[in-house]
């Protein structure tokens, strides 16, 4: 069991290691040294496992004053993931050419704020880790510097940095109430709170900053642009679309953890998370480039993670957990892909990509695993999830919801696969060469949503101690509803999709910077007075 | 700003020596009252804010300040892991003024070059 | 007069910042509404529990009130914060202007969605 501020420092030191050297073999030490990180990761997942959840404190202060570091099993999971996907975009870049120092340097330094952002505990903490880490991000996506990518940085930066001064202004607050900035300490102290009346501007303030971190609606307008920018390199949006926004749905559930008892909104973002998920996938079938495709559709999964999130039931809950790893690696393996493709063939117009599985097979072999995954095929991840968020809200409204959002996954994925069949133009019908270690980071992450499936039930069981049986008969009829949601998807893809001019009309929807600003002051206002009428 | 003050350089320059005494006691008081090794720093790139902001010819060596930059961080994260690994921290009590009055020193030198840098890179290059 | 302490001046404060931001349409009044609600927040942070006639928390054995040591220390690094904040801000600012030619949000949009038809 290593120290936990090894996570950090290892990181660190190695992005100093790689600005300054950019040898070829630094960059195998490099990769080595991030699979011994990962491996350490899983001994000790399986150390908190066995002893249950530990503290470690930075300075021998005594509880409550110093700075801790929580770790327990979501925490440990969390980092696990997040080490193994830096160490598989480290494979993905060990030839690349063009990658400079600076921007490895930035990559591993992301690595060490995201890994501390889930490690962890004091409100102070989070905020400092999140400013450094949106500057961070920032100079990622604008790294090119051509004109599409300087103004989604800036929108980006500023946007992150206005909800950033909302969080601390709701930590003031929080502060002025409790004294403590522990986030565990405030939890345990809350139920002596007498008037919970003065709790609603700090929990809005803070939701609201969490809340567009983690990009719901109607404050997702940053995402798209961010994630899809055209000259972003691909292992940047993969980071920030599978890992990045999620560290927005971990703050969100150890915020609402920490106000538990005394303010619960499940009900709020329940309905938040469903039109959340449906505007993703309407917004995702109207666009006509297939980053943007990717980039609004983690919008319509991240609804779907947290109508698992806020269904009050356990069997829910684990399962939108358990919805986050799988989103991580199906959405990293398509953007990769499709950063692939979009090299070899200039173009990012959906219309004009054809023919892709028979140029660079095991790409598009990897990339049809992970769209199988995601829209929820038998013996694939995503159906284990879906599973587990469709058993937890069974005999509700709800149930009927899912089943709507996944319609939705299936049709956008039917509009992103006509990229593999067909035939390419005439001039480029040859294979192309692609770089054998992208295949190789490609191939190993679509062949762990496979593996997600397969044992998906002695996964859960080890990962959250949930014991859920999937037996044949269930698997036969999700088999079947699976085929009949994807002939039903394809029929509505075929006749009204491609037939009626109102998805043109949505893709022109957008926000600028004031618009986005405006939406968060009225994201807070909505959410004070609910809890002002509702809850308290 | 096409011809410069004499007048206003005269006395601006008149003021240089007040600002860094002012600024050092910040520094050297740092442990016992309000103040520090940034807060002083900040006000020992005033001076050099202020030079070019009464004469705009004015020549910057911007190598000597990134040299100095580079070597008070590396002294600075030096000292302090020198000073904790060896536990000169629980030996030696009576060094722990010395090492705080120091290490507010090269944070100070650090902060004034890097502030100064950050400002003559605006003036300097971003005006295409 | 006793409501006007440095508490409800920097709530006041930090809505003037917010509404700057929703409302200009420049580039840099956002950067500037920007800063001026982090210095609300610093200010609201330093006065939450005032007291007449505390002393600095230095030294031991102190008598008397002490004044809370913890937003101080917090409030440097939310400080140096800004600035690095307000140093990138305004370096993208300057390159989004000369990419562009223009400094006003809207037509920022409109020239980037014509980007995106070609």
């Amino acid at each position: 069991m290593i120290d936990v501020t090894l996570y950090l420092l290892i990181p660190v030191i190695t992005g100093t290691v790689l600005y300054l050297s950019n040898s070829h073999h630094v960059r195998r030490l490099a990769l080595l040294v991030h699979f011994g990180l990962f491996a350490a990761a899983v001994q000790g997942f399986v150390y908190v496992k066995t002893h249950g959840a530990f503290v470690t404190s930075l300075g021998q202060w005594g509880a409550q004053v110093g700075i801790y570091m929580r770790v327990d099993m979501l925490s440990m999971t969390l980092l696990m993931l997040t080490a193994f996907m830096f160490a598989m975009m480290l494979l993905y870049e060990y030839n690349s050419t063009h990658t400079n120092q600076l921007y490895l340097f930035l990559f591993m330094v992301l690595q060490a704020l995201v890994s501390a952002i889930f490690l962890s505990n004091d409100l102070f903490n989070i905020f400092v880790l999140i400013e450094v880490a949106t500057i961070t991000v920032a100079i990622l996506i604008m790294f090119k510097q051509d004109r599409q990518s300087v103004y989604d940085g800036i929108v980006y930066m500023l946007v992150n940095i206005v909800a950033m001064n909302l969080f601390l202004f709701g930590v003031a607050f929080m502060y002025r109430t409790f004294g403590v900035l522990d986030m565990h300490a405030i939890g345990s102290k809350m139920h002596q709170i007498q008037n919970p009346v003065a709790l609603i501007i700090p929990y809005s303030l803070m939701i609201t900053a969490v809340a567009l971190k983690s990009a719901i609606m109607p404050l997702f307008s940053w995402l798209p642009k961010a994630h899809g920018t055209p000259s972003a390199p691909s292992a940047v949006s993969a980071i920030l679309s599978g890992l990045y926004v999620k560290t927005g749905v971990y703050l969100f559930v150890r915020i609402n953890a920490m106000f538990a008892g005394t303010l619960d909104t499940w009900q709020f973002f329940l309905m938040v998370g469903f039109i959340t998920a449906v505007i993703g996938f309407l917004l995702a079938i109207s666009q006509k480039d297939i980053k943007l495709i990717l980039a609004y559709h983690t919008i319509s999964q991240i609804g779907l993670i947290m109508v698992g999130l806020n269904y009050p039931t356990d069997y829910a809950f684990w399962g939108g957990v358990y919805h986050i790893l799988n989103h991580a690696f199906f959405k990293s393996t398509l953007f990769l892909g499709a950063g692939i493709v979009i090299d070899v063939y200039g173009t990012r117009n959906i219309w004009e990509i054809k023919g892709v599985f028979r140029k660079m097979p095991a790409v598009a072999l990897a990339s049809i695993m992970a769209v199988l995954g995601i829209t929820g095929a038998p013996f694939f991840n995503g159906s284990i999830s879906k599973y587990l968020i469709q058993s937890g809200t069974s005999g509700s409204v709800v149930e009927w919801g899912i089943l709507l959002i996944n319609l939705g996954t299936i049709i956008s994925f039917i509009k992103y696969s006509t990229i593999f069949f067909g035939s390419s133009p005439a001039d480029c019908q040859s294979r192309s060469q692609v770089d054998p270690w992208k295949k190789l980071s490609l191939l190993v992450m679509g062949a762990m949503c496979l593996i997600g499936g397969i044992w998906g039930q002695e996964l859960i069981g080890l990962l959250f101690d949930q014991v859920m049986t999937i037996g044949v008969m269930t698997q036969l009829e999700k088999s079947v509803t699976y085929a009949i949601t994807l002939v039903a998807g394809f029929v509505i893809y075929k006749q009204f999709v491609l037939k009626t001019n109102l998805f043109y009309k949505l893709s022109l929807f957008e926000l600028d910077f004031n618009g986005i600003c405006l939406s968060l002051t009225g994201f807070m206002v909505a959410m004070m007075v609910w809890l002002r009428v509702f809850v308290v | 700003m096409s011809k410069h003050s004499n007048l206003l350089s005269m006395i601006v320059g008149l003021l240089y020596p007040f600002i860094l005494l002012v600024s050092f006691y910040v520094i050297l008081n740092g442990h016992q009252s309000p103040g520090g090794g940034f807060q002083g720093g900040a006000m020992m790139s005033c001076v050099f804010m202020s030079r070019y902001l009464v004469n705009s010819k004015v020549l910057v060596g911007f190598d000597y300040f990134q040299a100095v930059e580079k070597l008070a961080f590396v002294l600075a994260v030096s000292v302090a892991l020198l000073f904790f690994i060896f536990g000169l921290n629980q030996a030696y009590p009576q060094l722990r003024e010395t090492y705080m009055v120091a290490m507010n020193a090269l944070i100070a030198l650090k902060v004034c070059c890097g502030l100064s840098l950050v400002f003559f890179r605006f003036v300097f290059f971003e005006s295409r | 007069m006793d409501k006007l302490n440095g508490e409800t001046v920097s709530i006041l404060l930090f809505f003037v910042g917010l509404y700057g931001v929703v409302s200009r349409r420049n580039i840099i009044k956002s950067v500037i509404s920007i800063i001026v609600m982090e210095t609300a927040i610093i200010l609201f942070f330093l006065t939450i529990h005032f007291q007449e006639g505390s002393v600095p928390p230095i030294g031991e054995n102190l008598s008397g009130a002490v004044a809370d040591p913890l937003p101080q220390a917090l409030m440097i690094t939310t400080i140096v914060i800004g600035i690095a904040i307000t140093a990138v801000a305004l370096v993208m600012a300057n390159s989004v202007y000369h990419k562009y030619g223009t400094s006003n949000w809207r037509e920022l949009m409109i020239k980037r969605r014509e980007d995106d038809h070609d």
